[in-house]
């Protein structure tokens, strides 16, 4: 008789739940192991020292190693910087220039450099300066030292008067004194001494801070879904600089120029005579918005969709007291398919692109005040394919992760599938994200095994293997139907899975003589319950 | 009709594909001490365990005082004592503390006269750890514990092992203690036959999992015999004896085992085959017990038995 | 009656580590607190900010005076939760304890249930109050500057339960009749992965709905185990 368990219903699918969990993630970690090998020994075996270059490539090789500066009038020179002799770090660091024609103007060192080129507003890179979103998250993040907070001291090391601490949950500033008592709140409409009377910035994306001229103490330029605020702590003000009203500021393009004032002789000192503070925003509808300073101006600038969708391109914008200039940069190749969609159709892009000579080039523009365009130098160059072993290195990280990919779940495919595109775009910006989530979707895209044959084939011979093993063992036909389709379904991690809490006696059947399990108790294959023994005809069973 | 406390019915466990216990039938009545006896491995324990729903069965079923072994309610288990092979308890109490520990369980059974005499009887100190004591010790306060709620059935799996003779004695004492009060059935299983012979009145022989004899004591030793025979000439070669089990031969003689033959026939068939003389040899249940579960075809491995 | 039996035992049992995890995290959470609170308190680890000059962001973010505290706590907590799971669930299959144990006048769940819960409280009692103690006096003005906030607290809390989570996965590998190179070690595999997975998140939601679901897992499989499990 069997015992009543009304706790089979949640452990029994919590059971399987959890092994094939693990062993995914087992399966999956091997998989990246074996992945991670082929990158160590491919990068060593194309690590290997370069022949003597003829003078024509070594020429390409300057050219395309140069950087391209622009002068204000437009003209275009190409800065190059010869390698030290190795271990001679006491060498000045040598500048060689050229003009177009790559006639030599100049060579000297770099501190005598006698021109001033357009220096331009820079992205705010999250390992650089902007503390973005994600780094927002990673300082919350859940470790045994506990999660960190933002805080803005106001006043001197040794006299801090006030302590302003970022409360993510309530989307504010809350401030303290140095008392540890509160002593007020800071939000979008500024600082208030009562929560009722602040409001929260929105939705978080990015800070870049400065201790300014007149300053001891950070101001903030807070950006935020839809707008820009510069919050000043030791004034205790909060300026809003820039709202869009129409379409979401992109985080990973927001650059500054100049907009924090720094001192001489930093290293991103800007000539404040000759440049005007100048912040870049890409909003997601694709238009640029240009917010500058002295005189304060607003542009924005739709950009050709001609422009778009090729390699490698971007664009940057510098503002002097002169005009505006706009920089850009492109490859004549189309842009990447996107490799999480379709590895195969990447491989073969990456494969054309690292075959072919690629025609680089930079254009200067001069933006008038209503944001047309006018064309006020272009410069290309082309580069020719690199060495073979590169190509070859990437055909075997391809043929690598195409045989561990066999092992994968052909449930990714499906998964991938039913999420749709916006789904895994979504999944794979971290920002958004975050590591774990990131990871885990990347983990997915990179070894789902894209409908492959041996993939479906070897899934097969899983599922074959099960039903021999399954079949004197089972115990009910929805049971072993069941782990047939997990096997399937989850390839390897399936199996072993099936293994793990599948792999029971079986014995010969004392009457048909066919393999059998033991968690029936009549045999599966003649129906025959478990004969009783012969009895010894001198045994003594008198039930007296 | 005398009530079954104990009954088993085609009782069957596989460890993996290994037969432990086969078909196991078993009726134990009221008042019954029934000794469970059978050679290393045959599955004595296994049953134990089975019975108690400790384990859980491959085929067939059990019951304990009219409950499924599968699922004793809390109940039921008050009323039957266990004593664990090697008497396994809570190292880390004293006898006090394991006192009243077990006292939880038995709020209106208890009988703390009756503990606290045995334990002074045994001459234990309530504030000794267990893991202080000696098995035999460990032992005494295991009956304790198993006696003093007053079983209806206590079933006690090699409850003597590895205990010296005074303490075996002891221990056997206090078993009759609750024998001599009415009602009480046991169940216990033991390697040492002359425990079982001094306190059952009821034998149950287990061999590689299959049940070989269940009978009262009295039956079990009047019916295995042994007969040993000397010939003038030699022995004849066919044993044509009803109830054969074993048959040794010498030069002109032959040992008999025997199970369920009466006298008459024994002196009969000795006089067909013409012996000399036959003697039939007084066995404790010891000898019995080694007999009837010896496989047959047995070879002598030391020189004495050939003697 | 019978289960407050049951559990005064489990208790005894765990008593000398509850005291001894509460001990050590007093002495080495405290002693962390105490060294990392008088170093905050003269603003050692608050930049000067020159004018005129780039503010890394790195100096802007803090941590609290407790952050060796939270190591301490979370090494506290797996360690008790180790230890524990293996006294209630492993030592009795070597004693060969179990027998006696469940011949007990109740049932198999009353058992486990005083069992699970003798571990949750030796956890909250030991672990919980020298956390809540600590936390406290962290709040006290003489030791730091500003207020601890309300999430180190709950972050505190999650890693006691990541502890009661790692106990969990120690009871059902005790349990489980599988080789310790197959399926046995499934339980603590589980339980590291939560952990993981756990530290992988900043929101505390989602911390808590990781832990919130692995404990139903846990708990339904050591339930469904052990009421099927033969000793």
């Amino acid at each position: 008789m069997k015992l009543k368990n009304d706790s089979k219903y949640i452990a029994t699918p919590a059971k399987i739940f959890m092994t094939v969990f693990i062993v995914l993630v087992a399966v999956s970690i091997l998989q990246g192991i074996i992945l991670e090998i082929e990158r160590t020994f491919r990068f060593s075996a194309t690590t290997k020292p370069k022949a003597e270059l003829t003078e024509e490539e070594k020429r390409i090789d300057r050219i395309r190693s140069s950087a391209k500066e622009f002068l204000p009038d437009g003209t275009i020179h190409l800065v190059h910087k010869p390698r030290r002799t190795p271990g001679r770090m006491d060498e000045s660091e040598i500048e060689q220039i050229y003009d177009a024609n790559d006639d030599l103007l100049w060579e000297g060192p770099t501190e005598d450099q006698p021109y001033e080129y357009l220096s331009w507003a820079e992205q705010i890179h999250r390992f650089h300066e902007g503390f973005t979103l994600w780094s927002l998250k990673q300082i919350q993040m859940i470790t045994p030292e506990f999660s960190q907070a933002l805080e803005i001291p106001v006043g001197p090391r040794q006299q801090i008067r006030q302590f302003w601490r970022y409360s993510p949950a309530s989307d504010l500033f809350v401030g303290y004194g140095s008392n540890g008592e509160k002593i007020g709140y800071a939000g979008s409409t500024g600082f208030t001494d009562s929560k009722s009377k602040v409001k929260p910035f929105g939705e978080f994306r990015l800070f870049t801070a400065w201790c300014p001229q007149d300053a001891s103490s950070p101001t903030l330029l807070w950006q935020t879904q839809r707008r820009i605020y510069q919050i000043d702590f030791e004034k205790q003000h909060v300026e809003l600089i820039f709202e869009s009203t129409e379409a979401d500021i992109e985080v990973e393009r927001t650059s500054l120029h100049a907009w924090r004032d720094v001192k001489p002789g930093e290293q991103k000192h800007v000539d404040r005579q000759k440049y005007r503070p100048l912040l870049h925003c890409i909003t997601e509808d694709g238009k640029h918005h240009l917010l500058m300073r002295n005189p304060g101006q607003q542009l924005t600038i739709t950009i050709p969709k001609d422009w778009q969708g090729w390699a490698n391109y971007y664009h940057r914008f510098t503002a002097t007291k002169q005009g505006i200039f706009l920089r850009r940069n492109w490859i004549e190749f189309r842009e990447a398919p996107d490799y999480f969609q379709d590895r195969e159709l990447h491989g073969q892009w990456l494969s054309d692109y690292q075959s072919k000579a690629m025609k680089h080039r930079v254009e200067l523009y001069r933006l008038d005040i209503d944001g047309s365009l006018e064309l006020l130098n272009r410069y290309d160059w082309t580069v020719p394919p690199p060495s073979v072993p590169v190509v070859r290195a990437r055909d075997s990280r391809l043929a690598v992760q195409r045989g561990v990919s066999q092992f994968s779940p052909p449930l990714y495919d499906l998964v991938v599938r039913l999420l749709g595109r916006k789904f895994w775009s979504r999944a794979l910006n971290y920002q958004n994200m975050g590591d774990f989530f990131y990871s885990l979707a990347r983990m997915i895209l990179d070894i789902r095994p894209y409908g492959g044959v041996i993939n479906r084939a070897l899934s097969a011979v899983m599922m074959f293997f099960v039903f021999l093993h399954g079949w004197p063992r089972r115990t009910s036909w929805a049971n072993f139907i069941f782990w047939l389709v997990f096997v399937g379904a989850f390839n390897l991690a399936g199996l072993l899975t099936y293994l793990a809490l599948n792999h029971t006696a079986v014995i010969n059947c004392p009457v048909c003589g066919k393999r059998r399990g033991l968690a029936r108790v009549d045999c599966v294959r003649c129906g025959a319950e478990l004969p009783a023994p012969e009895r010894g005809k001198l045994d003594l069973i008198l039930n007296t | 009709m005398t009530e079954t406390v104990l009954q088993t019915e085609s009782l069957t466990k596989y460890y993996g594909s290994v037969l432990a216990v086969d078909h196991l039938d078993l009726a134990i009545p009221r008042g019954c001490i029934c000794g469970f006896v059978g050679r290393n491995g045959a599955g004595k324990t296994t049953a134990i365990k089975l019975m108690l729903g400790l384990l859980r069965p491959t085929a067939g079923s059990s019951r304990l005082l009219g409950c499924d072994s599968a699922a004793l309610t809390p109940a039921i288990r008050q009323r039957i004592g266990y004593v664990t092979e090697g008497h396994r308890l809570f190292r880390w109490m004293s006898i006090a503390e394991l006192e009243k520990f077990q006292r939880s369980f038995f709020p209106k059974q208890w009988d703390d006269k009756f503990f606290a005499d045995m334990i002074e009887y045994f001459d234990l100190p309530k504030k000794r750890k267990i893991k202080h004591l000696s098995n035999g010790e460990r032992a005494q306060v295991s009956l304790a514990l198993a006696l003093a709620p007053n079983p209806e059935l206590l079933i006690m799996d090699d409850p003597t092992l590895g205990l010296d003779a005074a303490i075996r004695r002891q221990f056997l004492e206090g078993m009759i203690e609750l024998i001599m009060r009415q009602g009480r059935t046991v169940l216990f299983s033991s390697h040492i036959l002359g425990d079982v012979e001094r306190v059952s009145d009821r034998i149950v022989v287990i061999d590689k999992g299959v049940l070989r004899a269940n009978c009262s004591l009295e039956e079990f030793r009047a019916a295995v015999k042994k007969v040993i025979l000397s010939f003038a000439d030699s022995a004849p070669d066919e044993v044509n004896i009803d109830g054969l089990l074993h048959c040794r031969r010498s030069e002109k003689g032959l040992e008999l085992t025997l199970v369920g033959t009466d006298d008459e026939k024994i002196a009969e068939w000795a006089k067909s085959v013409r012996a000399e003389r036959y003697n039939i040899i007084k066995m404790n249940l010891e000898d019995q017990f080694i007999e009837f579960t010896a496989l047959p075809g047995r070879k002598k491995m030391f020189r004495w038995e050939e003697r | 009656m019978r289960f407050l039996a049951l559990l005064r035992k489990e208790l005894r049992e765990c008593l000398p580590w509850m005291l001894l995890a509460a001990l050590v995290f007093l002495a080495f959470g405290g002693f962390f607190l105490r060294a990392l609170a008088y170093d905050q308190r003269h603003y050692r680890y608050y930049p000067n900010f020159s004018s005129g000059t780039l503010v890394e962001h790195v100096q802007l973010t803090q941590h609290t005076p407790l952050l060796l505290t939270g190591s301490c706590l979370f090494c506290s907590s797996l360690g008790l939760g180790l230890i524990l799971g293996v006294r209630h669930f492993w030592i009795p299959h070597f004693t060969r304890t179990w027998p006696f144990l469940l011949h007990r006048s109740v049932s198999r769940k009353t058992i486990l249930a005083a069992k699970l819960t003798a571990g949750t409280i030796a956890f909250v009692i030991s672990l919980g109050t020298v956390w809540v103690a600590l936390y406290w006096y962290a709040n006290q003005l003489e030791a730091y500057p500003i207020p601890q906030t309300v999430r180190v607290f709950i972050e505190g809390w999650i890693f006691i339960m990541l502890g009661l989570v790692v106990y969990l996965g120690t009871a059902l590998s005790g349990l489980s009749t599988a080789k310790w190179y197959t399926t046995k070690i499934l339980g603590l595999a589980f339980a590291t992965v939560i952990i993981v997975t756990t530290f992988s998140q900043w929101s505390l939601v989602w911390a808590f709905a990781v832990i919130a679901i692995s404990v139903v897992i846990l708990l339904s499989l050591i339930f469904d185990t052990f009421l099927r499990r033969e000793f």
